[in-house]
């Protein structure tokens, strides 16, 4: 269980959708980053899970996947450009200011 | 043509296909016809060939030549796929009288001699609808004007094995394309500035917003969205050309105290005057290109924008002198940063009155004002706060003594020096710098014909009451080869962040100092020397090597610099005459 624990964190957004995703992709962001770093003691290092309030499921679901593009093209160049929902650009551009992505 | 179905064909095909078939050439491919069906004893004259084979082939061909071409032309002739295959296969040793005049027909680049095949003097093959034996499989199949030619270029190969090599083609072919296009991409995003690699959320979103702009709705809310991003987003839309009346109102979110617009040329003049209305709260106001801007316009904001400390008007030509006197009169006494370009109205008289009515200017920026000349930059001693200070390519005649007069009263609080392109300027100017800038970090003298390799040197040489210029562009000075550079290169080597060298004809045993010197220029981030004649693949390495920090190197011009340069990943070497091949192929 703990080994998981290390590997993995649990990203909830507001309306209850839980995404595990492997540490290392997540920390692409520079808050989850330092949210989940240990010596800070914060909750959600304790508990590997963090809640989002100001995402709902939908945005935090691309935010996901962009860790994972993120994580796969890192150091590459001709990075394939990742499709964003133009209905979601606003909330993203909001949400990416606040994950500093 | 069976069925009369046909893929899509050129101009070019149709005549050659035409040519193909004239009396000399069926009379060939008859007598070849003969001699082949004596061989093969194959009693082939009176075969009616099954109408849904035929369709079959047709199909599966005219798919293969659009994909192998798709995105590249419109035009596909249908036996392009037939040419390919005769082409790229490679040849095998078989001594066959016609082999030595396919290959002298045969080009460079196989897929764009799509007529080859209806060439008089190649081989002659069996005609459509008749029968042939495969190339490969040898089984027994009928031609048709799609068949394929088998693997040395002879006959024909059937449809199954057709099939076969051309998805080996298709692949080849793909992945050449492929590879060509991913480096023309690489190169245009290096033109483009933009960072190669993966984009931050941030950028992927901006990006997203921007393309659809013209269909987001309401008042971009800089509360959730970050001031920062509004910003990021106007310079893209901006970029895009798409600043216009509709989508401005977009960025007039009331209560912001700063308005950058980048590119004003769509915004009418009523548009521009409603700034100062929706907006009364502004301190900072950016328009470049705004020449829709009027007299009119300006003295509206100077009574409504109560709060304006800083402005940068970008080619406001229609506004008059008169105007800019009222401006000032009204604002002046509040204003810290002024930033005017592009314009003729702008002459002695009105620096006159800015020089009066605005004491309080930190930042002056001046960029070319077609009437500026000597007397009216003696007036500008007057402003005893200035920090920042461009006259950069005055129309008039700028000379020396003006020049030197300012700095002389203003020099000491001077951060930032632009004198870009006033060509009068001579050593003396660096003289006087050297007397009077102590605090100078940014200092930019350019396309000054008179300025001599000494001169610099002595600017520099023990320049010890100022510890060190950031910022650097001594762009085409065209005497400054060696002793300059040395004496730039010990004063500020270890502070400079940005050098431009651009043009300047610096002799090869100049580069010599830059590792023989010993220091290291540790924070050097962005360095230009375009059209620097002794730049070769061996100075750019050692210049890698010495600058740690360099991430971007403009060779523009340097056209002894090719693509086997080693340098570090992180440096990006913008301009190279290599890469821009890509661009255009």
């Amino acid at each position: 269980m703990s080994d998981v624990d290390q590997e993995y964190v649990i990203l909830e957004s507001n309306d209850g959708f839980q995404f595990v995703l492997r540490k290392s992709a997540a920390k692409v962001s520079k808050a989850i980053k330092s949210m989940l770093d240990k010596k800070s003691n914060f909750t959600e290092a304790r508990e590997n899970k963090i809640v989002f309030k100001n995402m709902n499921g939908i945005v935090l679901e691309k935010v996901c996947e962009y860790f994972y593009y993120n994580e796969k093209y890192k150091g590459q160049t001709n990075v394939p450009e990742m499709e964003l929902p133009a209905e979601l650009a606003f909330s993203l551009l909001e949400v990416a200011d606040y994950l500093e992505t | 043509m069976s069925g009369g179905v046909r893929g899509p064909n050129s101009a070019l095909t149709e005549f050659l296909r035409s040519k193909g078939i004239d009396a000399t050439e069926i009379q060939s491919r008859h007598a070849r016809r003969q001699r082949e069906a004596e061989q093969a004893q194959a009693a082939a004259t009176t075969t009616t060939v099954p109408s849904t084979e035929i369709t079959e082939e047709i199909e599966e061909t005219v798919t293969t030549t659009v994909t192998t071409r798709s995105g590249r032309r419109t035009t596909t002739a249908p036996s392009t796929a037939l040419v390919t295959a005769q082409v790229t296969t490679a040849e095998t040793s078989t001594s066959r009288a016609s082999k030595t005049a396919m290959k002298k027909r045969k080009k460079p680049h196989g897929d764009d001699n799509s007529d080859a095949a209806f060439n008089p003097y190649y081989k002659a093959k069996p005609l459509p609808g008749q029968i042939a034996f495969c190339e490969i499989c040898n089984c027994r199949f009928t031609v048709t004007p799609y068949s394929k030619s088998g693997p040395d270029g002879e006959g024909f190969i059937c449809t199954a094995c057709g099939k076969k090599t051309a998805n080996q083609d298709k692949d080849a072919t793909k992945k050449k394309f492929v590879a060509k296009k991913n480096k023309r991409k690489t190169v245009a995003s290096l033109l483009d500035g933009e960072a190669t690699g993966v984009k931050s959320l941030r950028d992927l979103a901006i990006n997203v917003v921007a393309k659809h702009i013209d269909e987001v709705g309401q008042v971009m809310d800089c509360l959730q969205i970050g001031r920062r991003d509004v910003d990021k987003i106007c310079q893209v839309i901006s970029r895009n050309r798409a600043l216009n009346d509709h989508t401005l109102k977009l960025f007039l979110d009331p209560g912001i105290t700063r308005l950058n617009l980048y590119d004003c040329s769509k915004i009418s003049t009523n548009e521009l005057r409603k700034i100062g209305a929706i907006l009364p709260t502004l301190r900072y106001l950016m328009l470049r290109f705004c020449g829709s801007m009027t007299d009119e316009v300006l003295s509206y904001y100077s009574t409504q924008l109560t709060e304006l400390k800083g402005i940068e008007l970008g080619g406001p030509f229609l506004v008059t002198k008169p105007c800019y006197m009222q401006f000032f009169e009204a604002r002046g006494f509040q204003l810290e940063e002024l930033t005017i370009t592009d314009t003729f109205r702008v002459d002695a008289d009105v620096i006159s009155s800015l020089v009066d009515n605005c004491p309080n200017l930190k930042e002056l920026r001046l960029r070319q004002i077609v009437k500026l000349d000597s007397q009216a930059v003696r007036l500008l001693t007057a402003l005893a706060n200035l920090k920042v200070l461009e006259i950069s390519d005055p129309g008039e005649d700028l000379q020396d003594g003006a020049v030197i007069d300012v700095l002389n009263s203003i020099g000491s609080g001077l951060r930032e020096l632009d004198l870009s392109g006033c060509m009068l300027l001579t050593d003396q100017t660096l003289f006087a710098v050297r007397q009077c800038c102590p605090r100078l970090n940014t200092f930019s003298l350019t396309e000054a014909d008179d300025v001599t390799d000494e001169g610099v040197a002595q600017l520099f040489r023990n320049w010890d009451i100022n510890p060190g210029l950031q910022y650097a562009n001594l762009s085409r000075l065209r005497k400054l080869t060696y002793f300059g550079i040395e004496a730039i290169l010990e004063h500020s080597g270890r502070t400079l962040e940005v050098l431009n060298l651009n043009s300047c004809p610096l002799q090869p045993d100049a580069w010599d100092f830059w590792w023989h010197g010993g220091t290291k220029l540790e924070r050097l981030r962005s360095l230009d020397i375009g059209f620097v004649r002794s730049v070769n693949d061996a100075v750019v390495e050692k210049l890698c090597e010495v600058c740690p920090d360099l991430g971007e190197l403009k060779v523009w011009g340097a056209n002894h610099i090719t693509e086997a340069v080693q340098v570090p990943g992180n440096i990006r070497i913008i301009g190279r005459e290599a890469d821009l091949h890509y661009m255009h192929s």
